[in-house]
């Protein structure tokens, strides 16, 4: 399972890159493939790749705010959750948005 | 931006997150960090009110991104009671890391600090650390090394 996600949140200092690093390091011992950009106050950190992008099974938006770059996606499931429970509860978010991506495939 | 003693303050004695950004506020301002100390109260409560700053284990990493900010600093601060603050694991909030920066980001290296600062937040080891930590000098110590990151040289 390849995710990709966003972060971002109202002033961009602290809780974008926490909500990044705490997906990530879930995502790590899940085994799954995490990656998310952080569009915080240092503008975009790790970029994703249009062919990240491609190859990802879902978008994660981790952020009630609006993000750029949401073309690189198109086509993509895409899922929002607020950016605090990903900090709270990360393993239980990738939990959820996979088991919603693989019930959105069914159907 | 440095971190020394002096962004630390300890046994605060306040009743409540209004109250306490007061204290930041206040003490910003005599430090020359912000131009008015009003308005950097202003800016805490505002961003507090999109949606809490509380973490887990007692802490909490309320920030103020305002015009008032005159250069990017941290303060540490250690309530002598803990006070109600909306959490992830409904804690009171005991140790306080706030992060005041210019409207206008002046250079990323500072930023990048605060970004180490943050995600250190997830680390449980850090969090003991700090929570265990009473001298000023080692707690200097801790929260540099967060904020600078790995040395290569």
């Amino acid at each position: 399972m390849k995710i990709v996600g966003i972060s971002a949140c109202p002033a961009g200092l602290a809780h974008t890159p926490m909500a990044a690093k705490a997906l990530e390091k879930a995502g790590a011992k899940l085994g799954y493939d995490v990656k998310i950009e952080q569009q915080g106050s240092l503008g975009q950190v790790n970029t994703i790749t249009d062919a990240e992008a491609k190859e990802a099974d879902f978008l994660l938006l981790a952020t009630d705010q609006k993000v750029v770059g949401l073309e690189r996606f198109d086509g993509k499931p895409q899922l929002r959750v607020n950016i605090n429970t990903c900090i709270k509860a990360p393993e239980a978010v990738l939990k959820k948005c996979i088991a919603a991506v693989q019930q959105r495939q069914a159907n | 931006m440095d971190f020394k003693e002096s962004n630390i303050l300890l046994d605060v004695a306040v009743a409540s997150k209004e109250e306490l950004f007061e204290v930041i506020a206040t003490y910003a301002y005599e430090s020359g960090y912000v131009a008015d100390a009003a308005e950097t109260c202003g800016a805490f409560n505002e961003r507090e009110s999109e949606y809490s700053t509380g973490l887990q284990d007692g802490f909490a990493i309320p920030h103020a991104k305002a015009k008032t900010v005159l250069t990017p600093t941290v303060l540490f601060i250690r309530l002598k009671h803990e006070i109600e603050w909306e959490t992830f694991d409904d804690s009171a909030v005991k140790n306080i890391f706030a992060l005041m920066v210019p409207k206008e980001d002046e250079g990323t290296v500072h930023l990048e600090m605060l970004s180490r600062l943050a995600t250190a937040l997830l680390e449980t080891e850090f969090i003991q650390q700090i929570q265990q930590s009473e001298d000023k000098k080692q707690l200097v110590e801790l929260i540099k090394k967060e904020m600078i990151g790995e040395r290569i040289i």
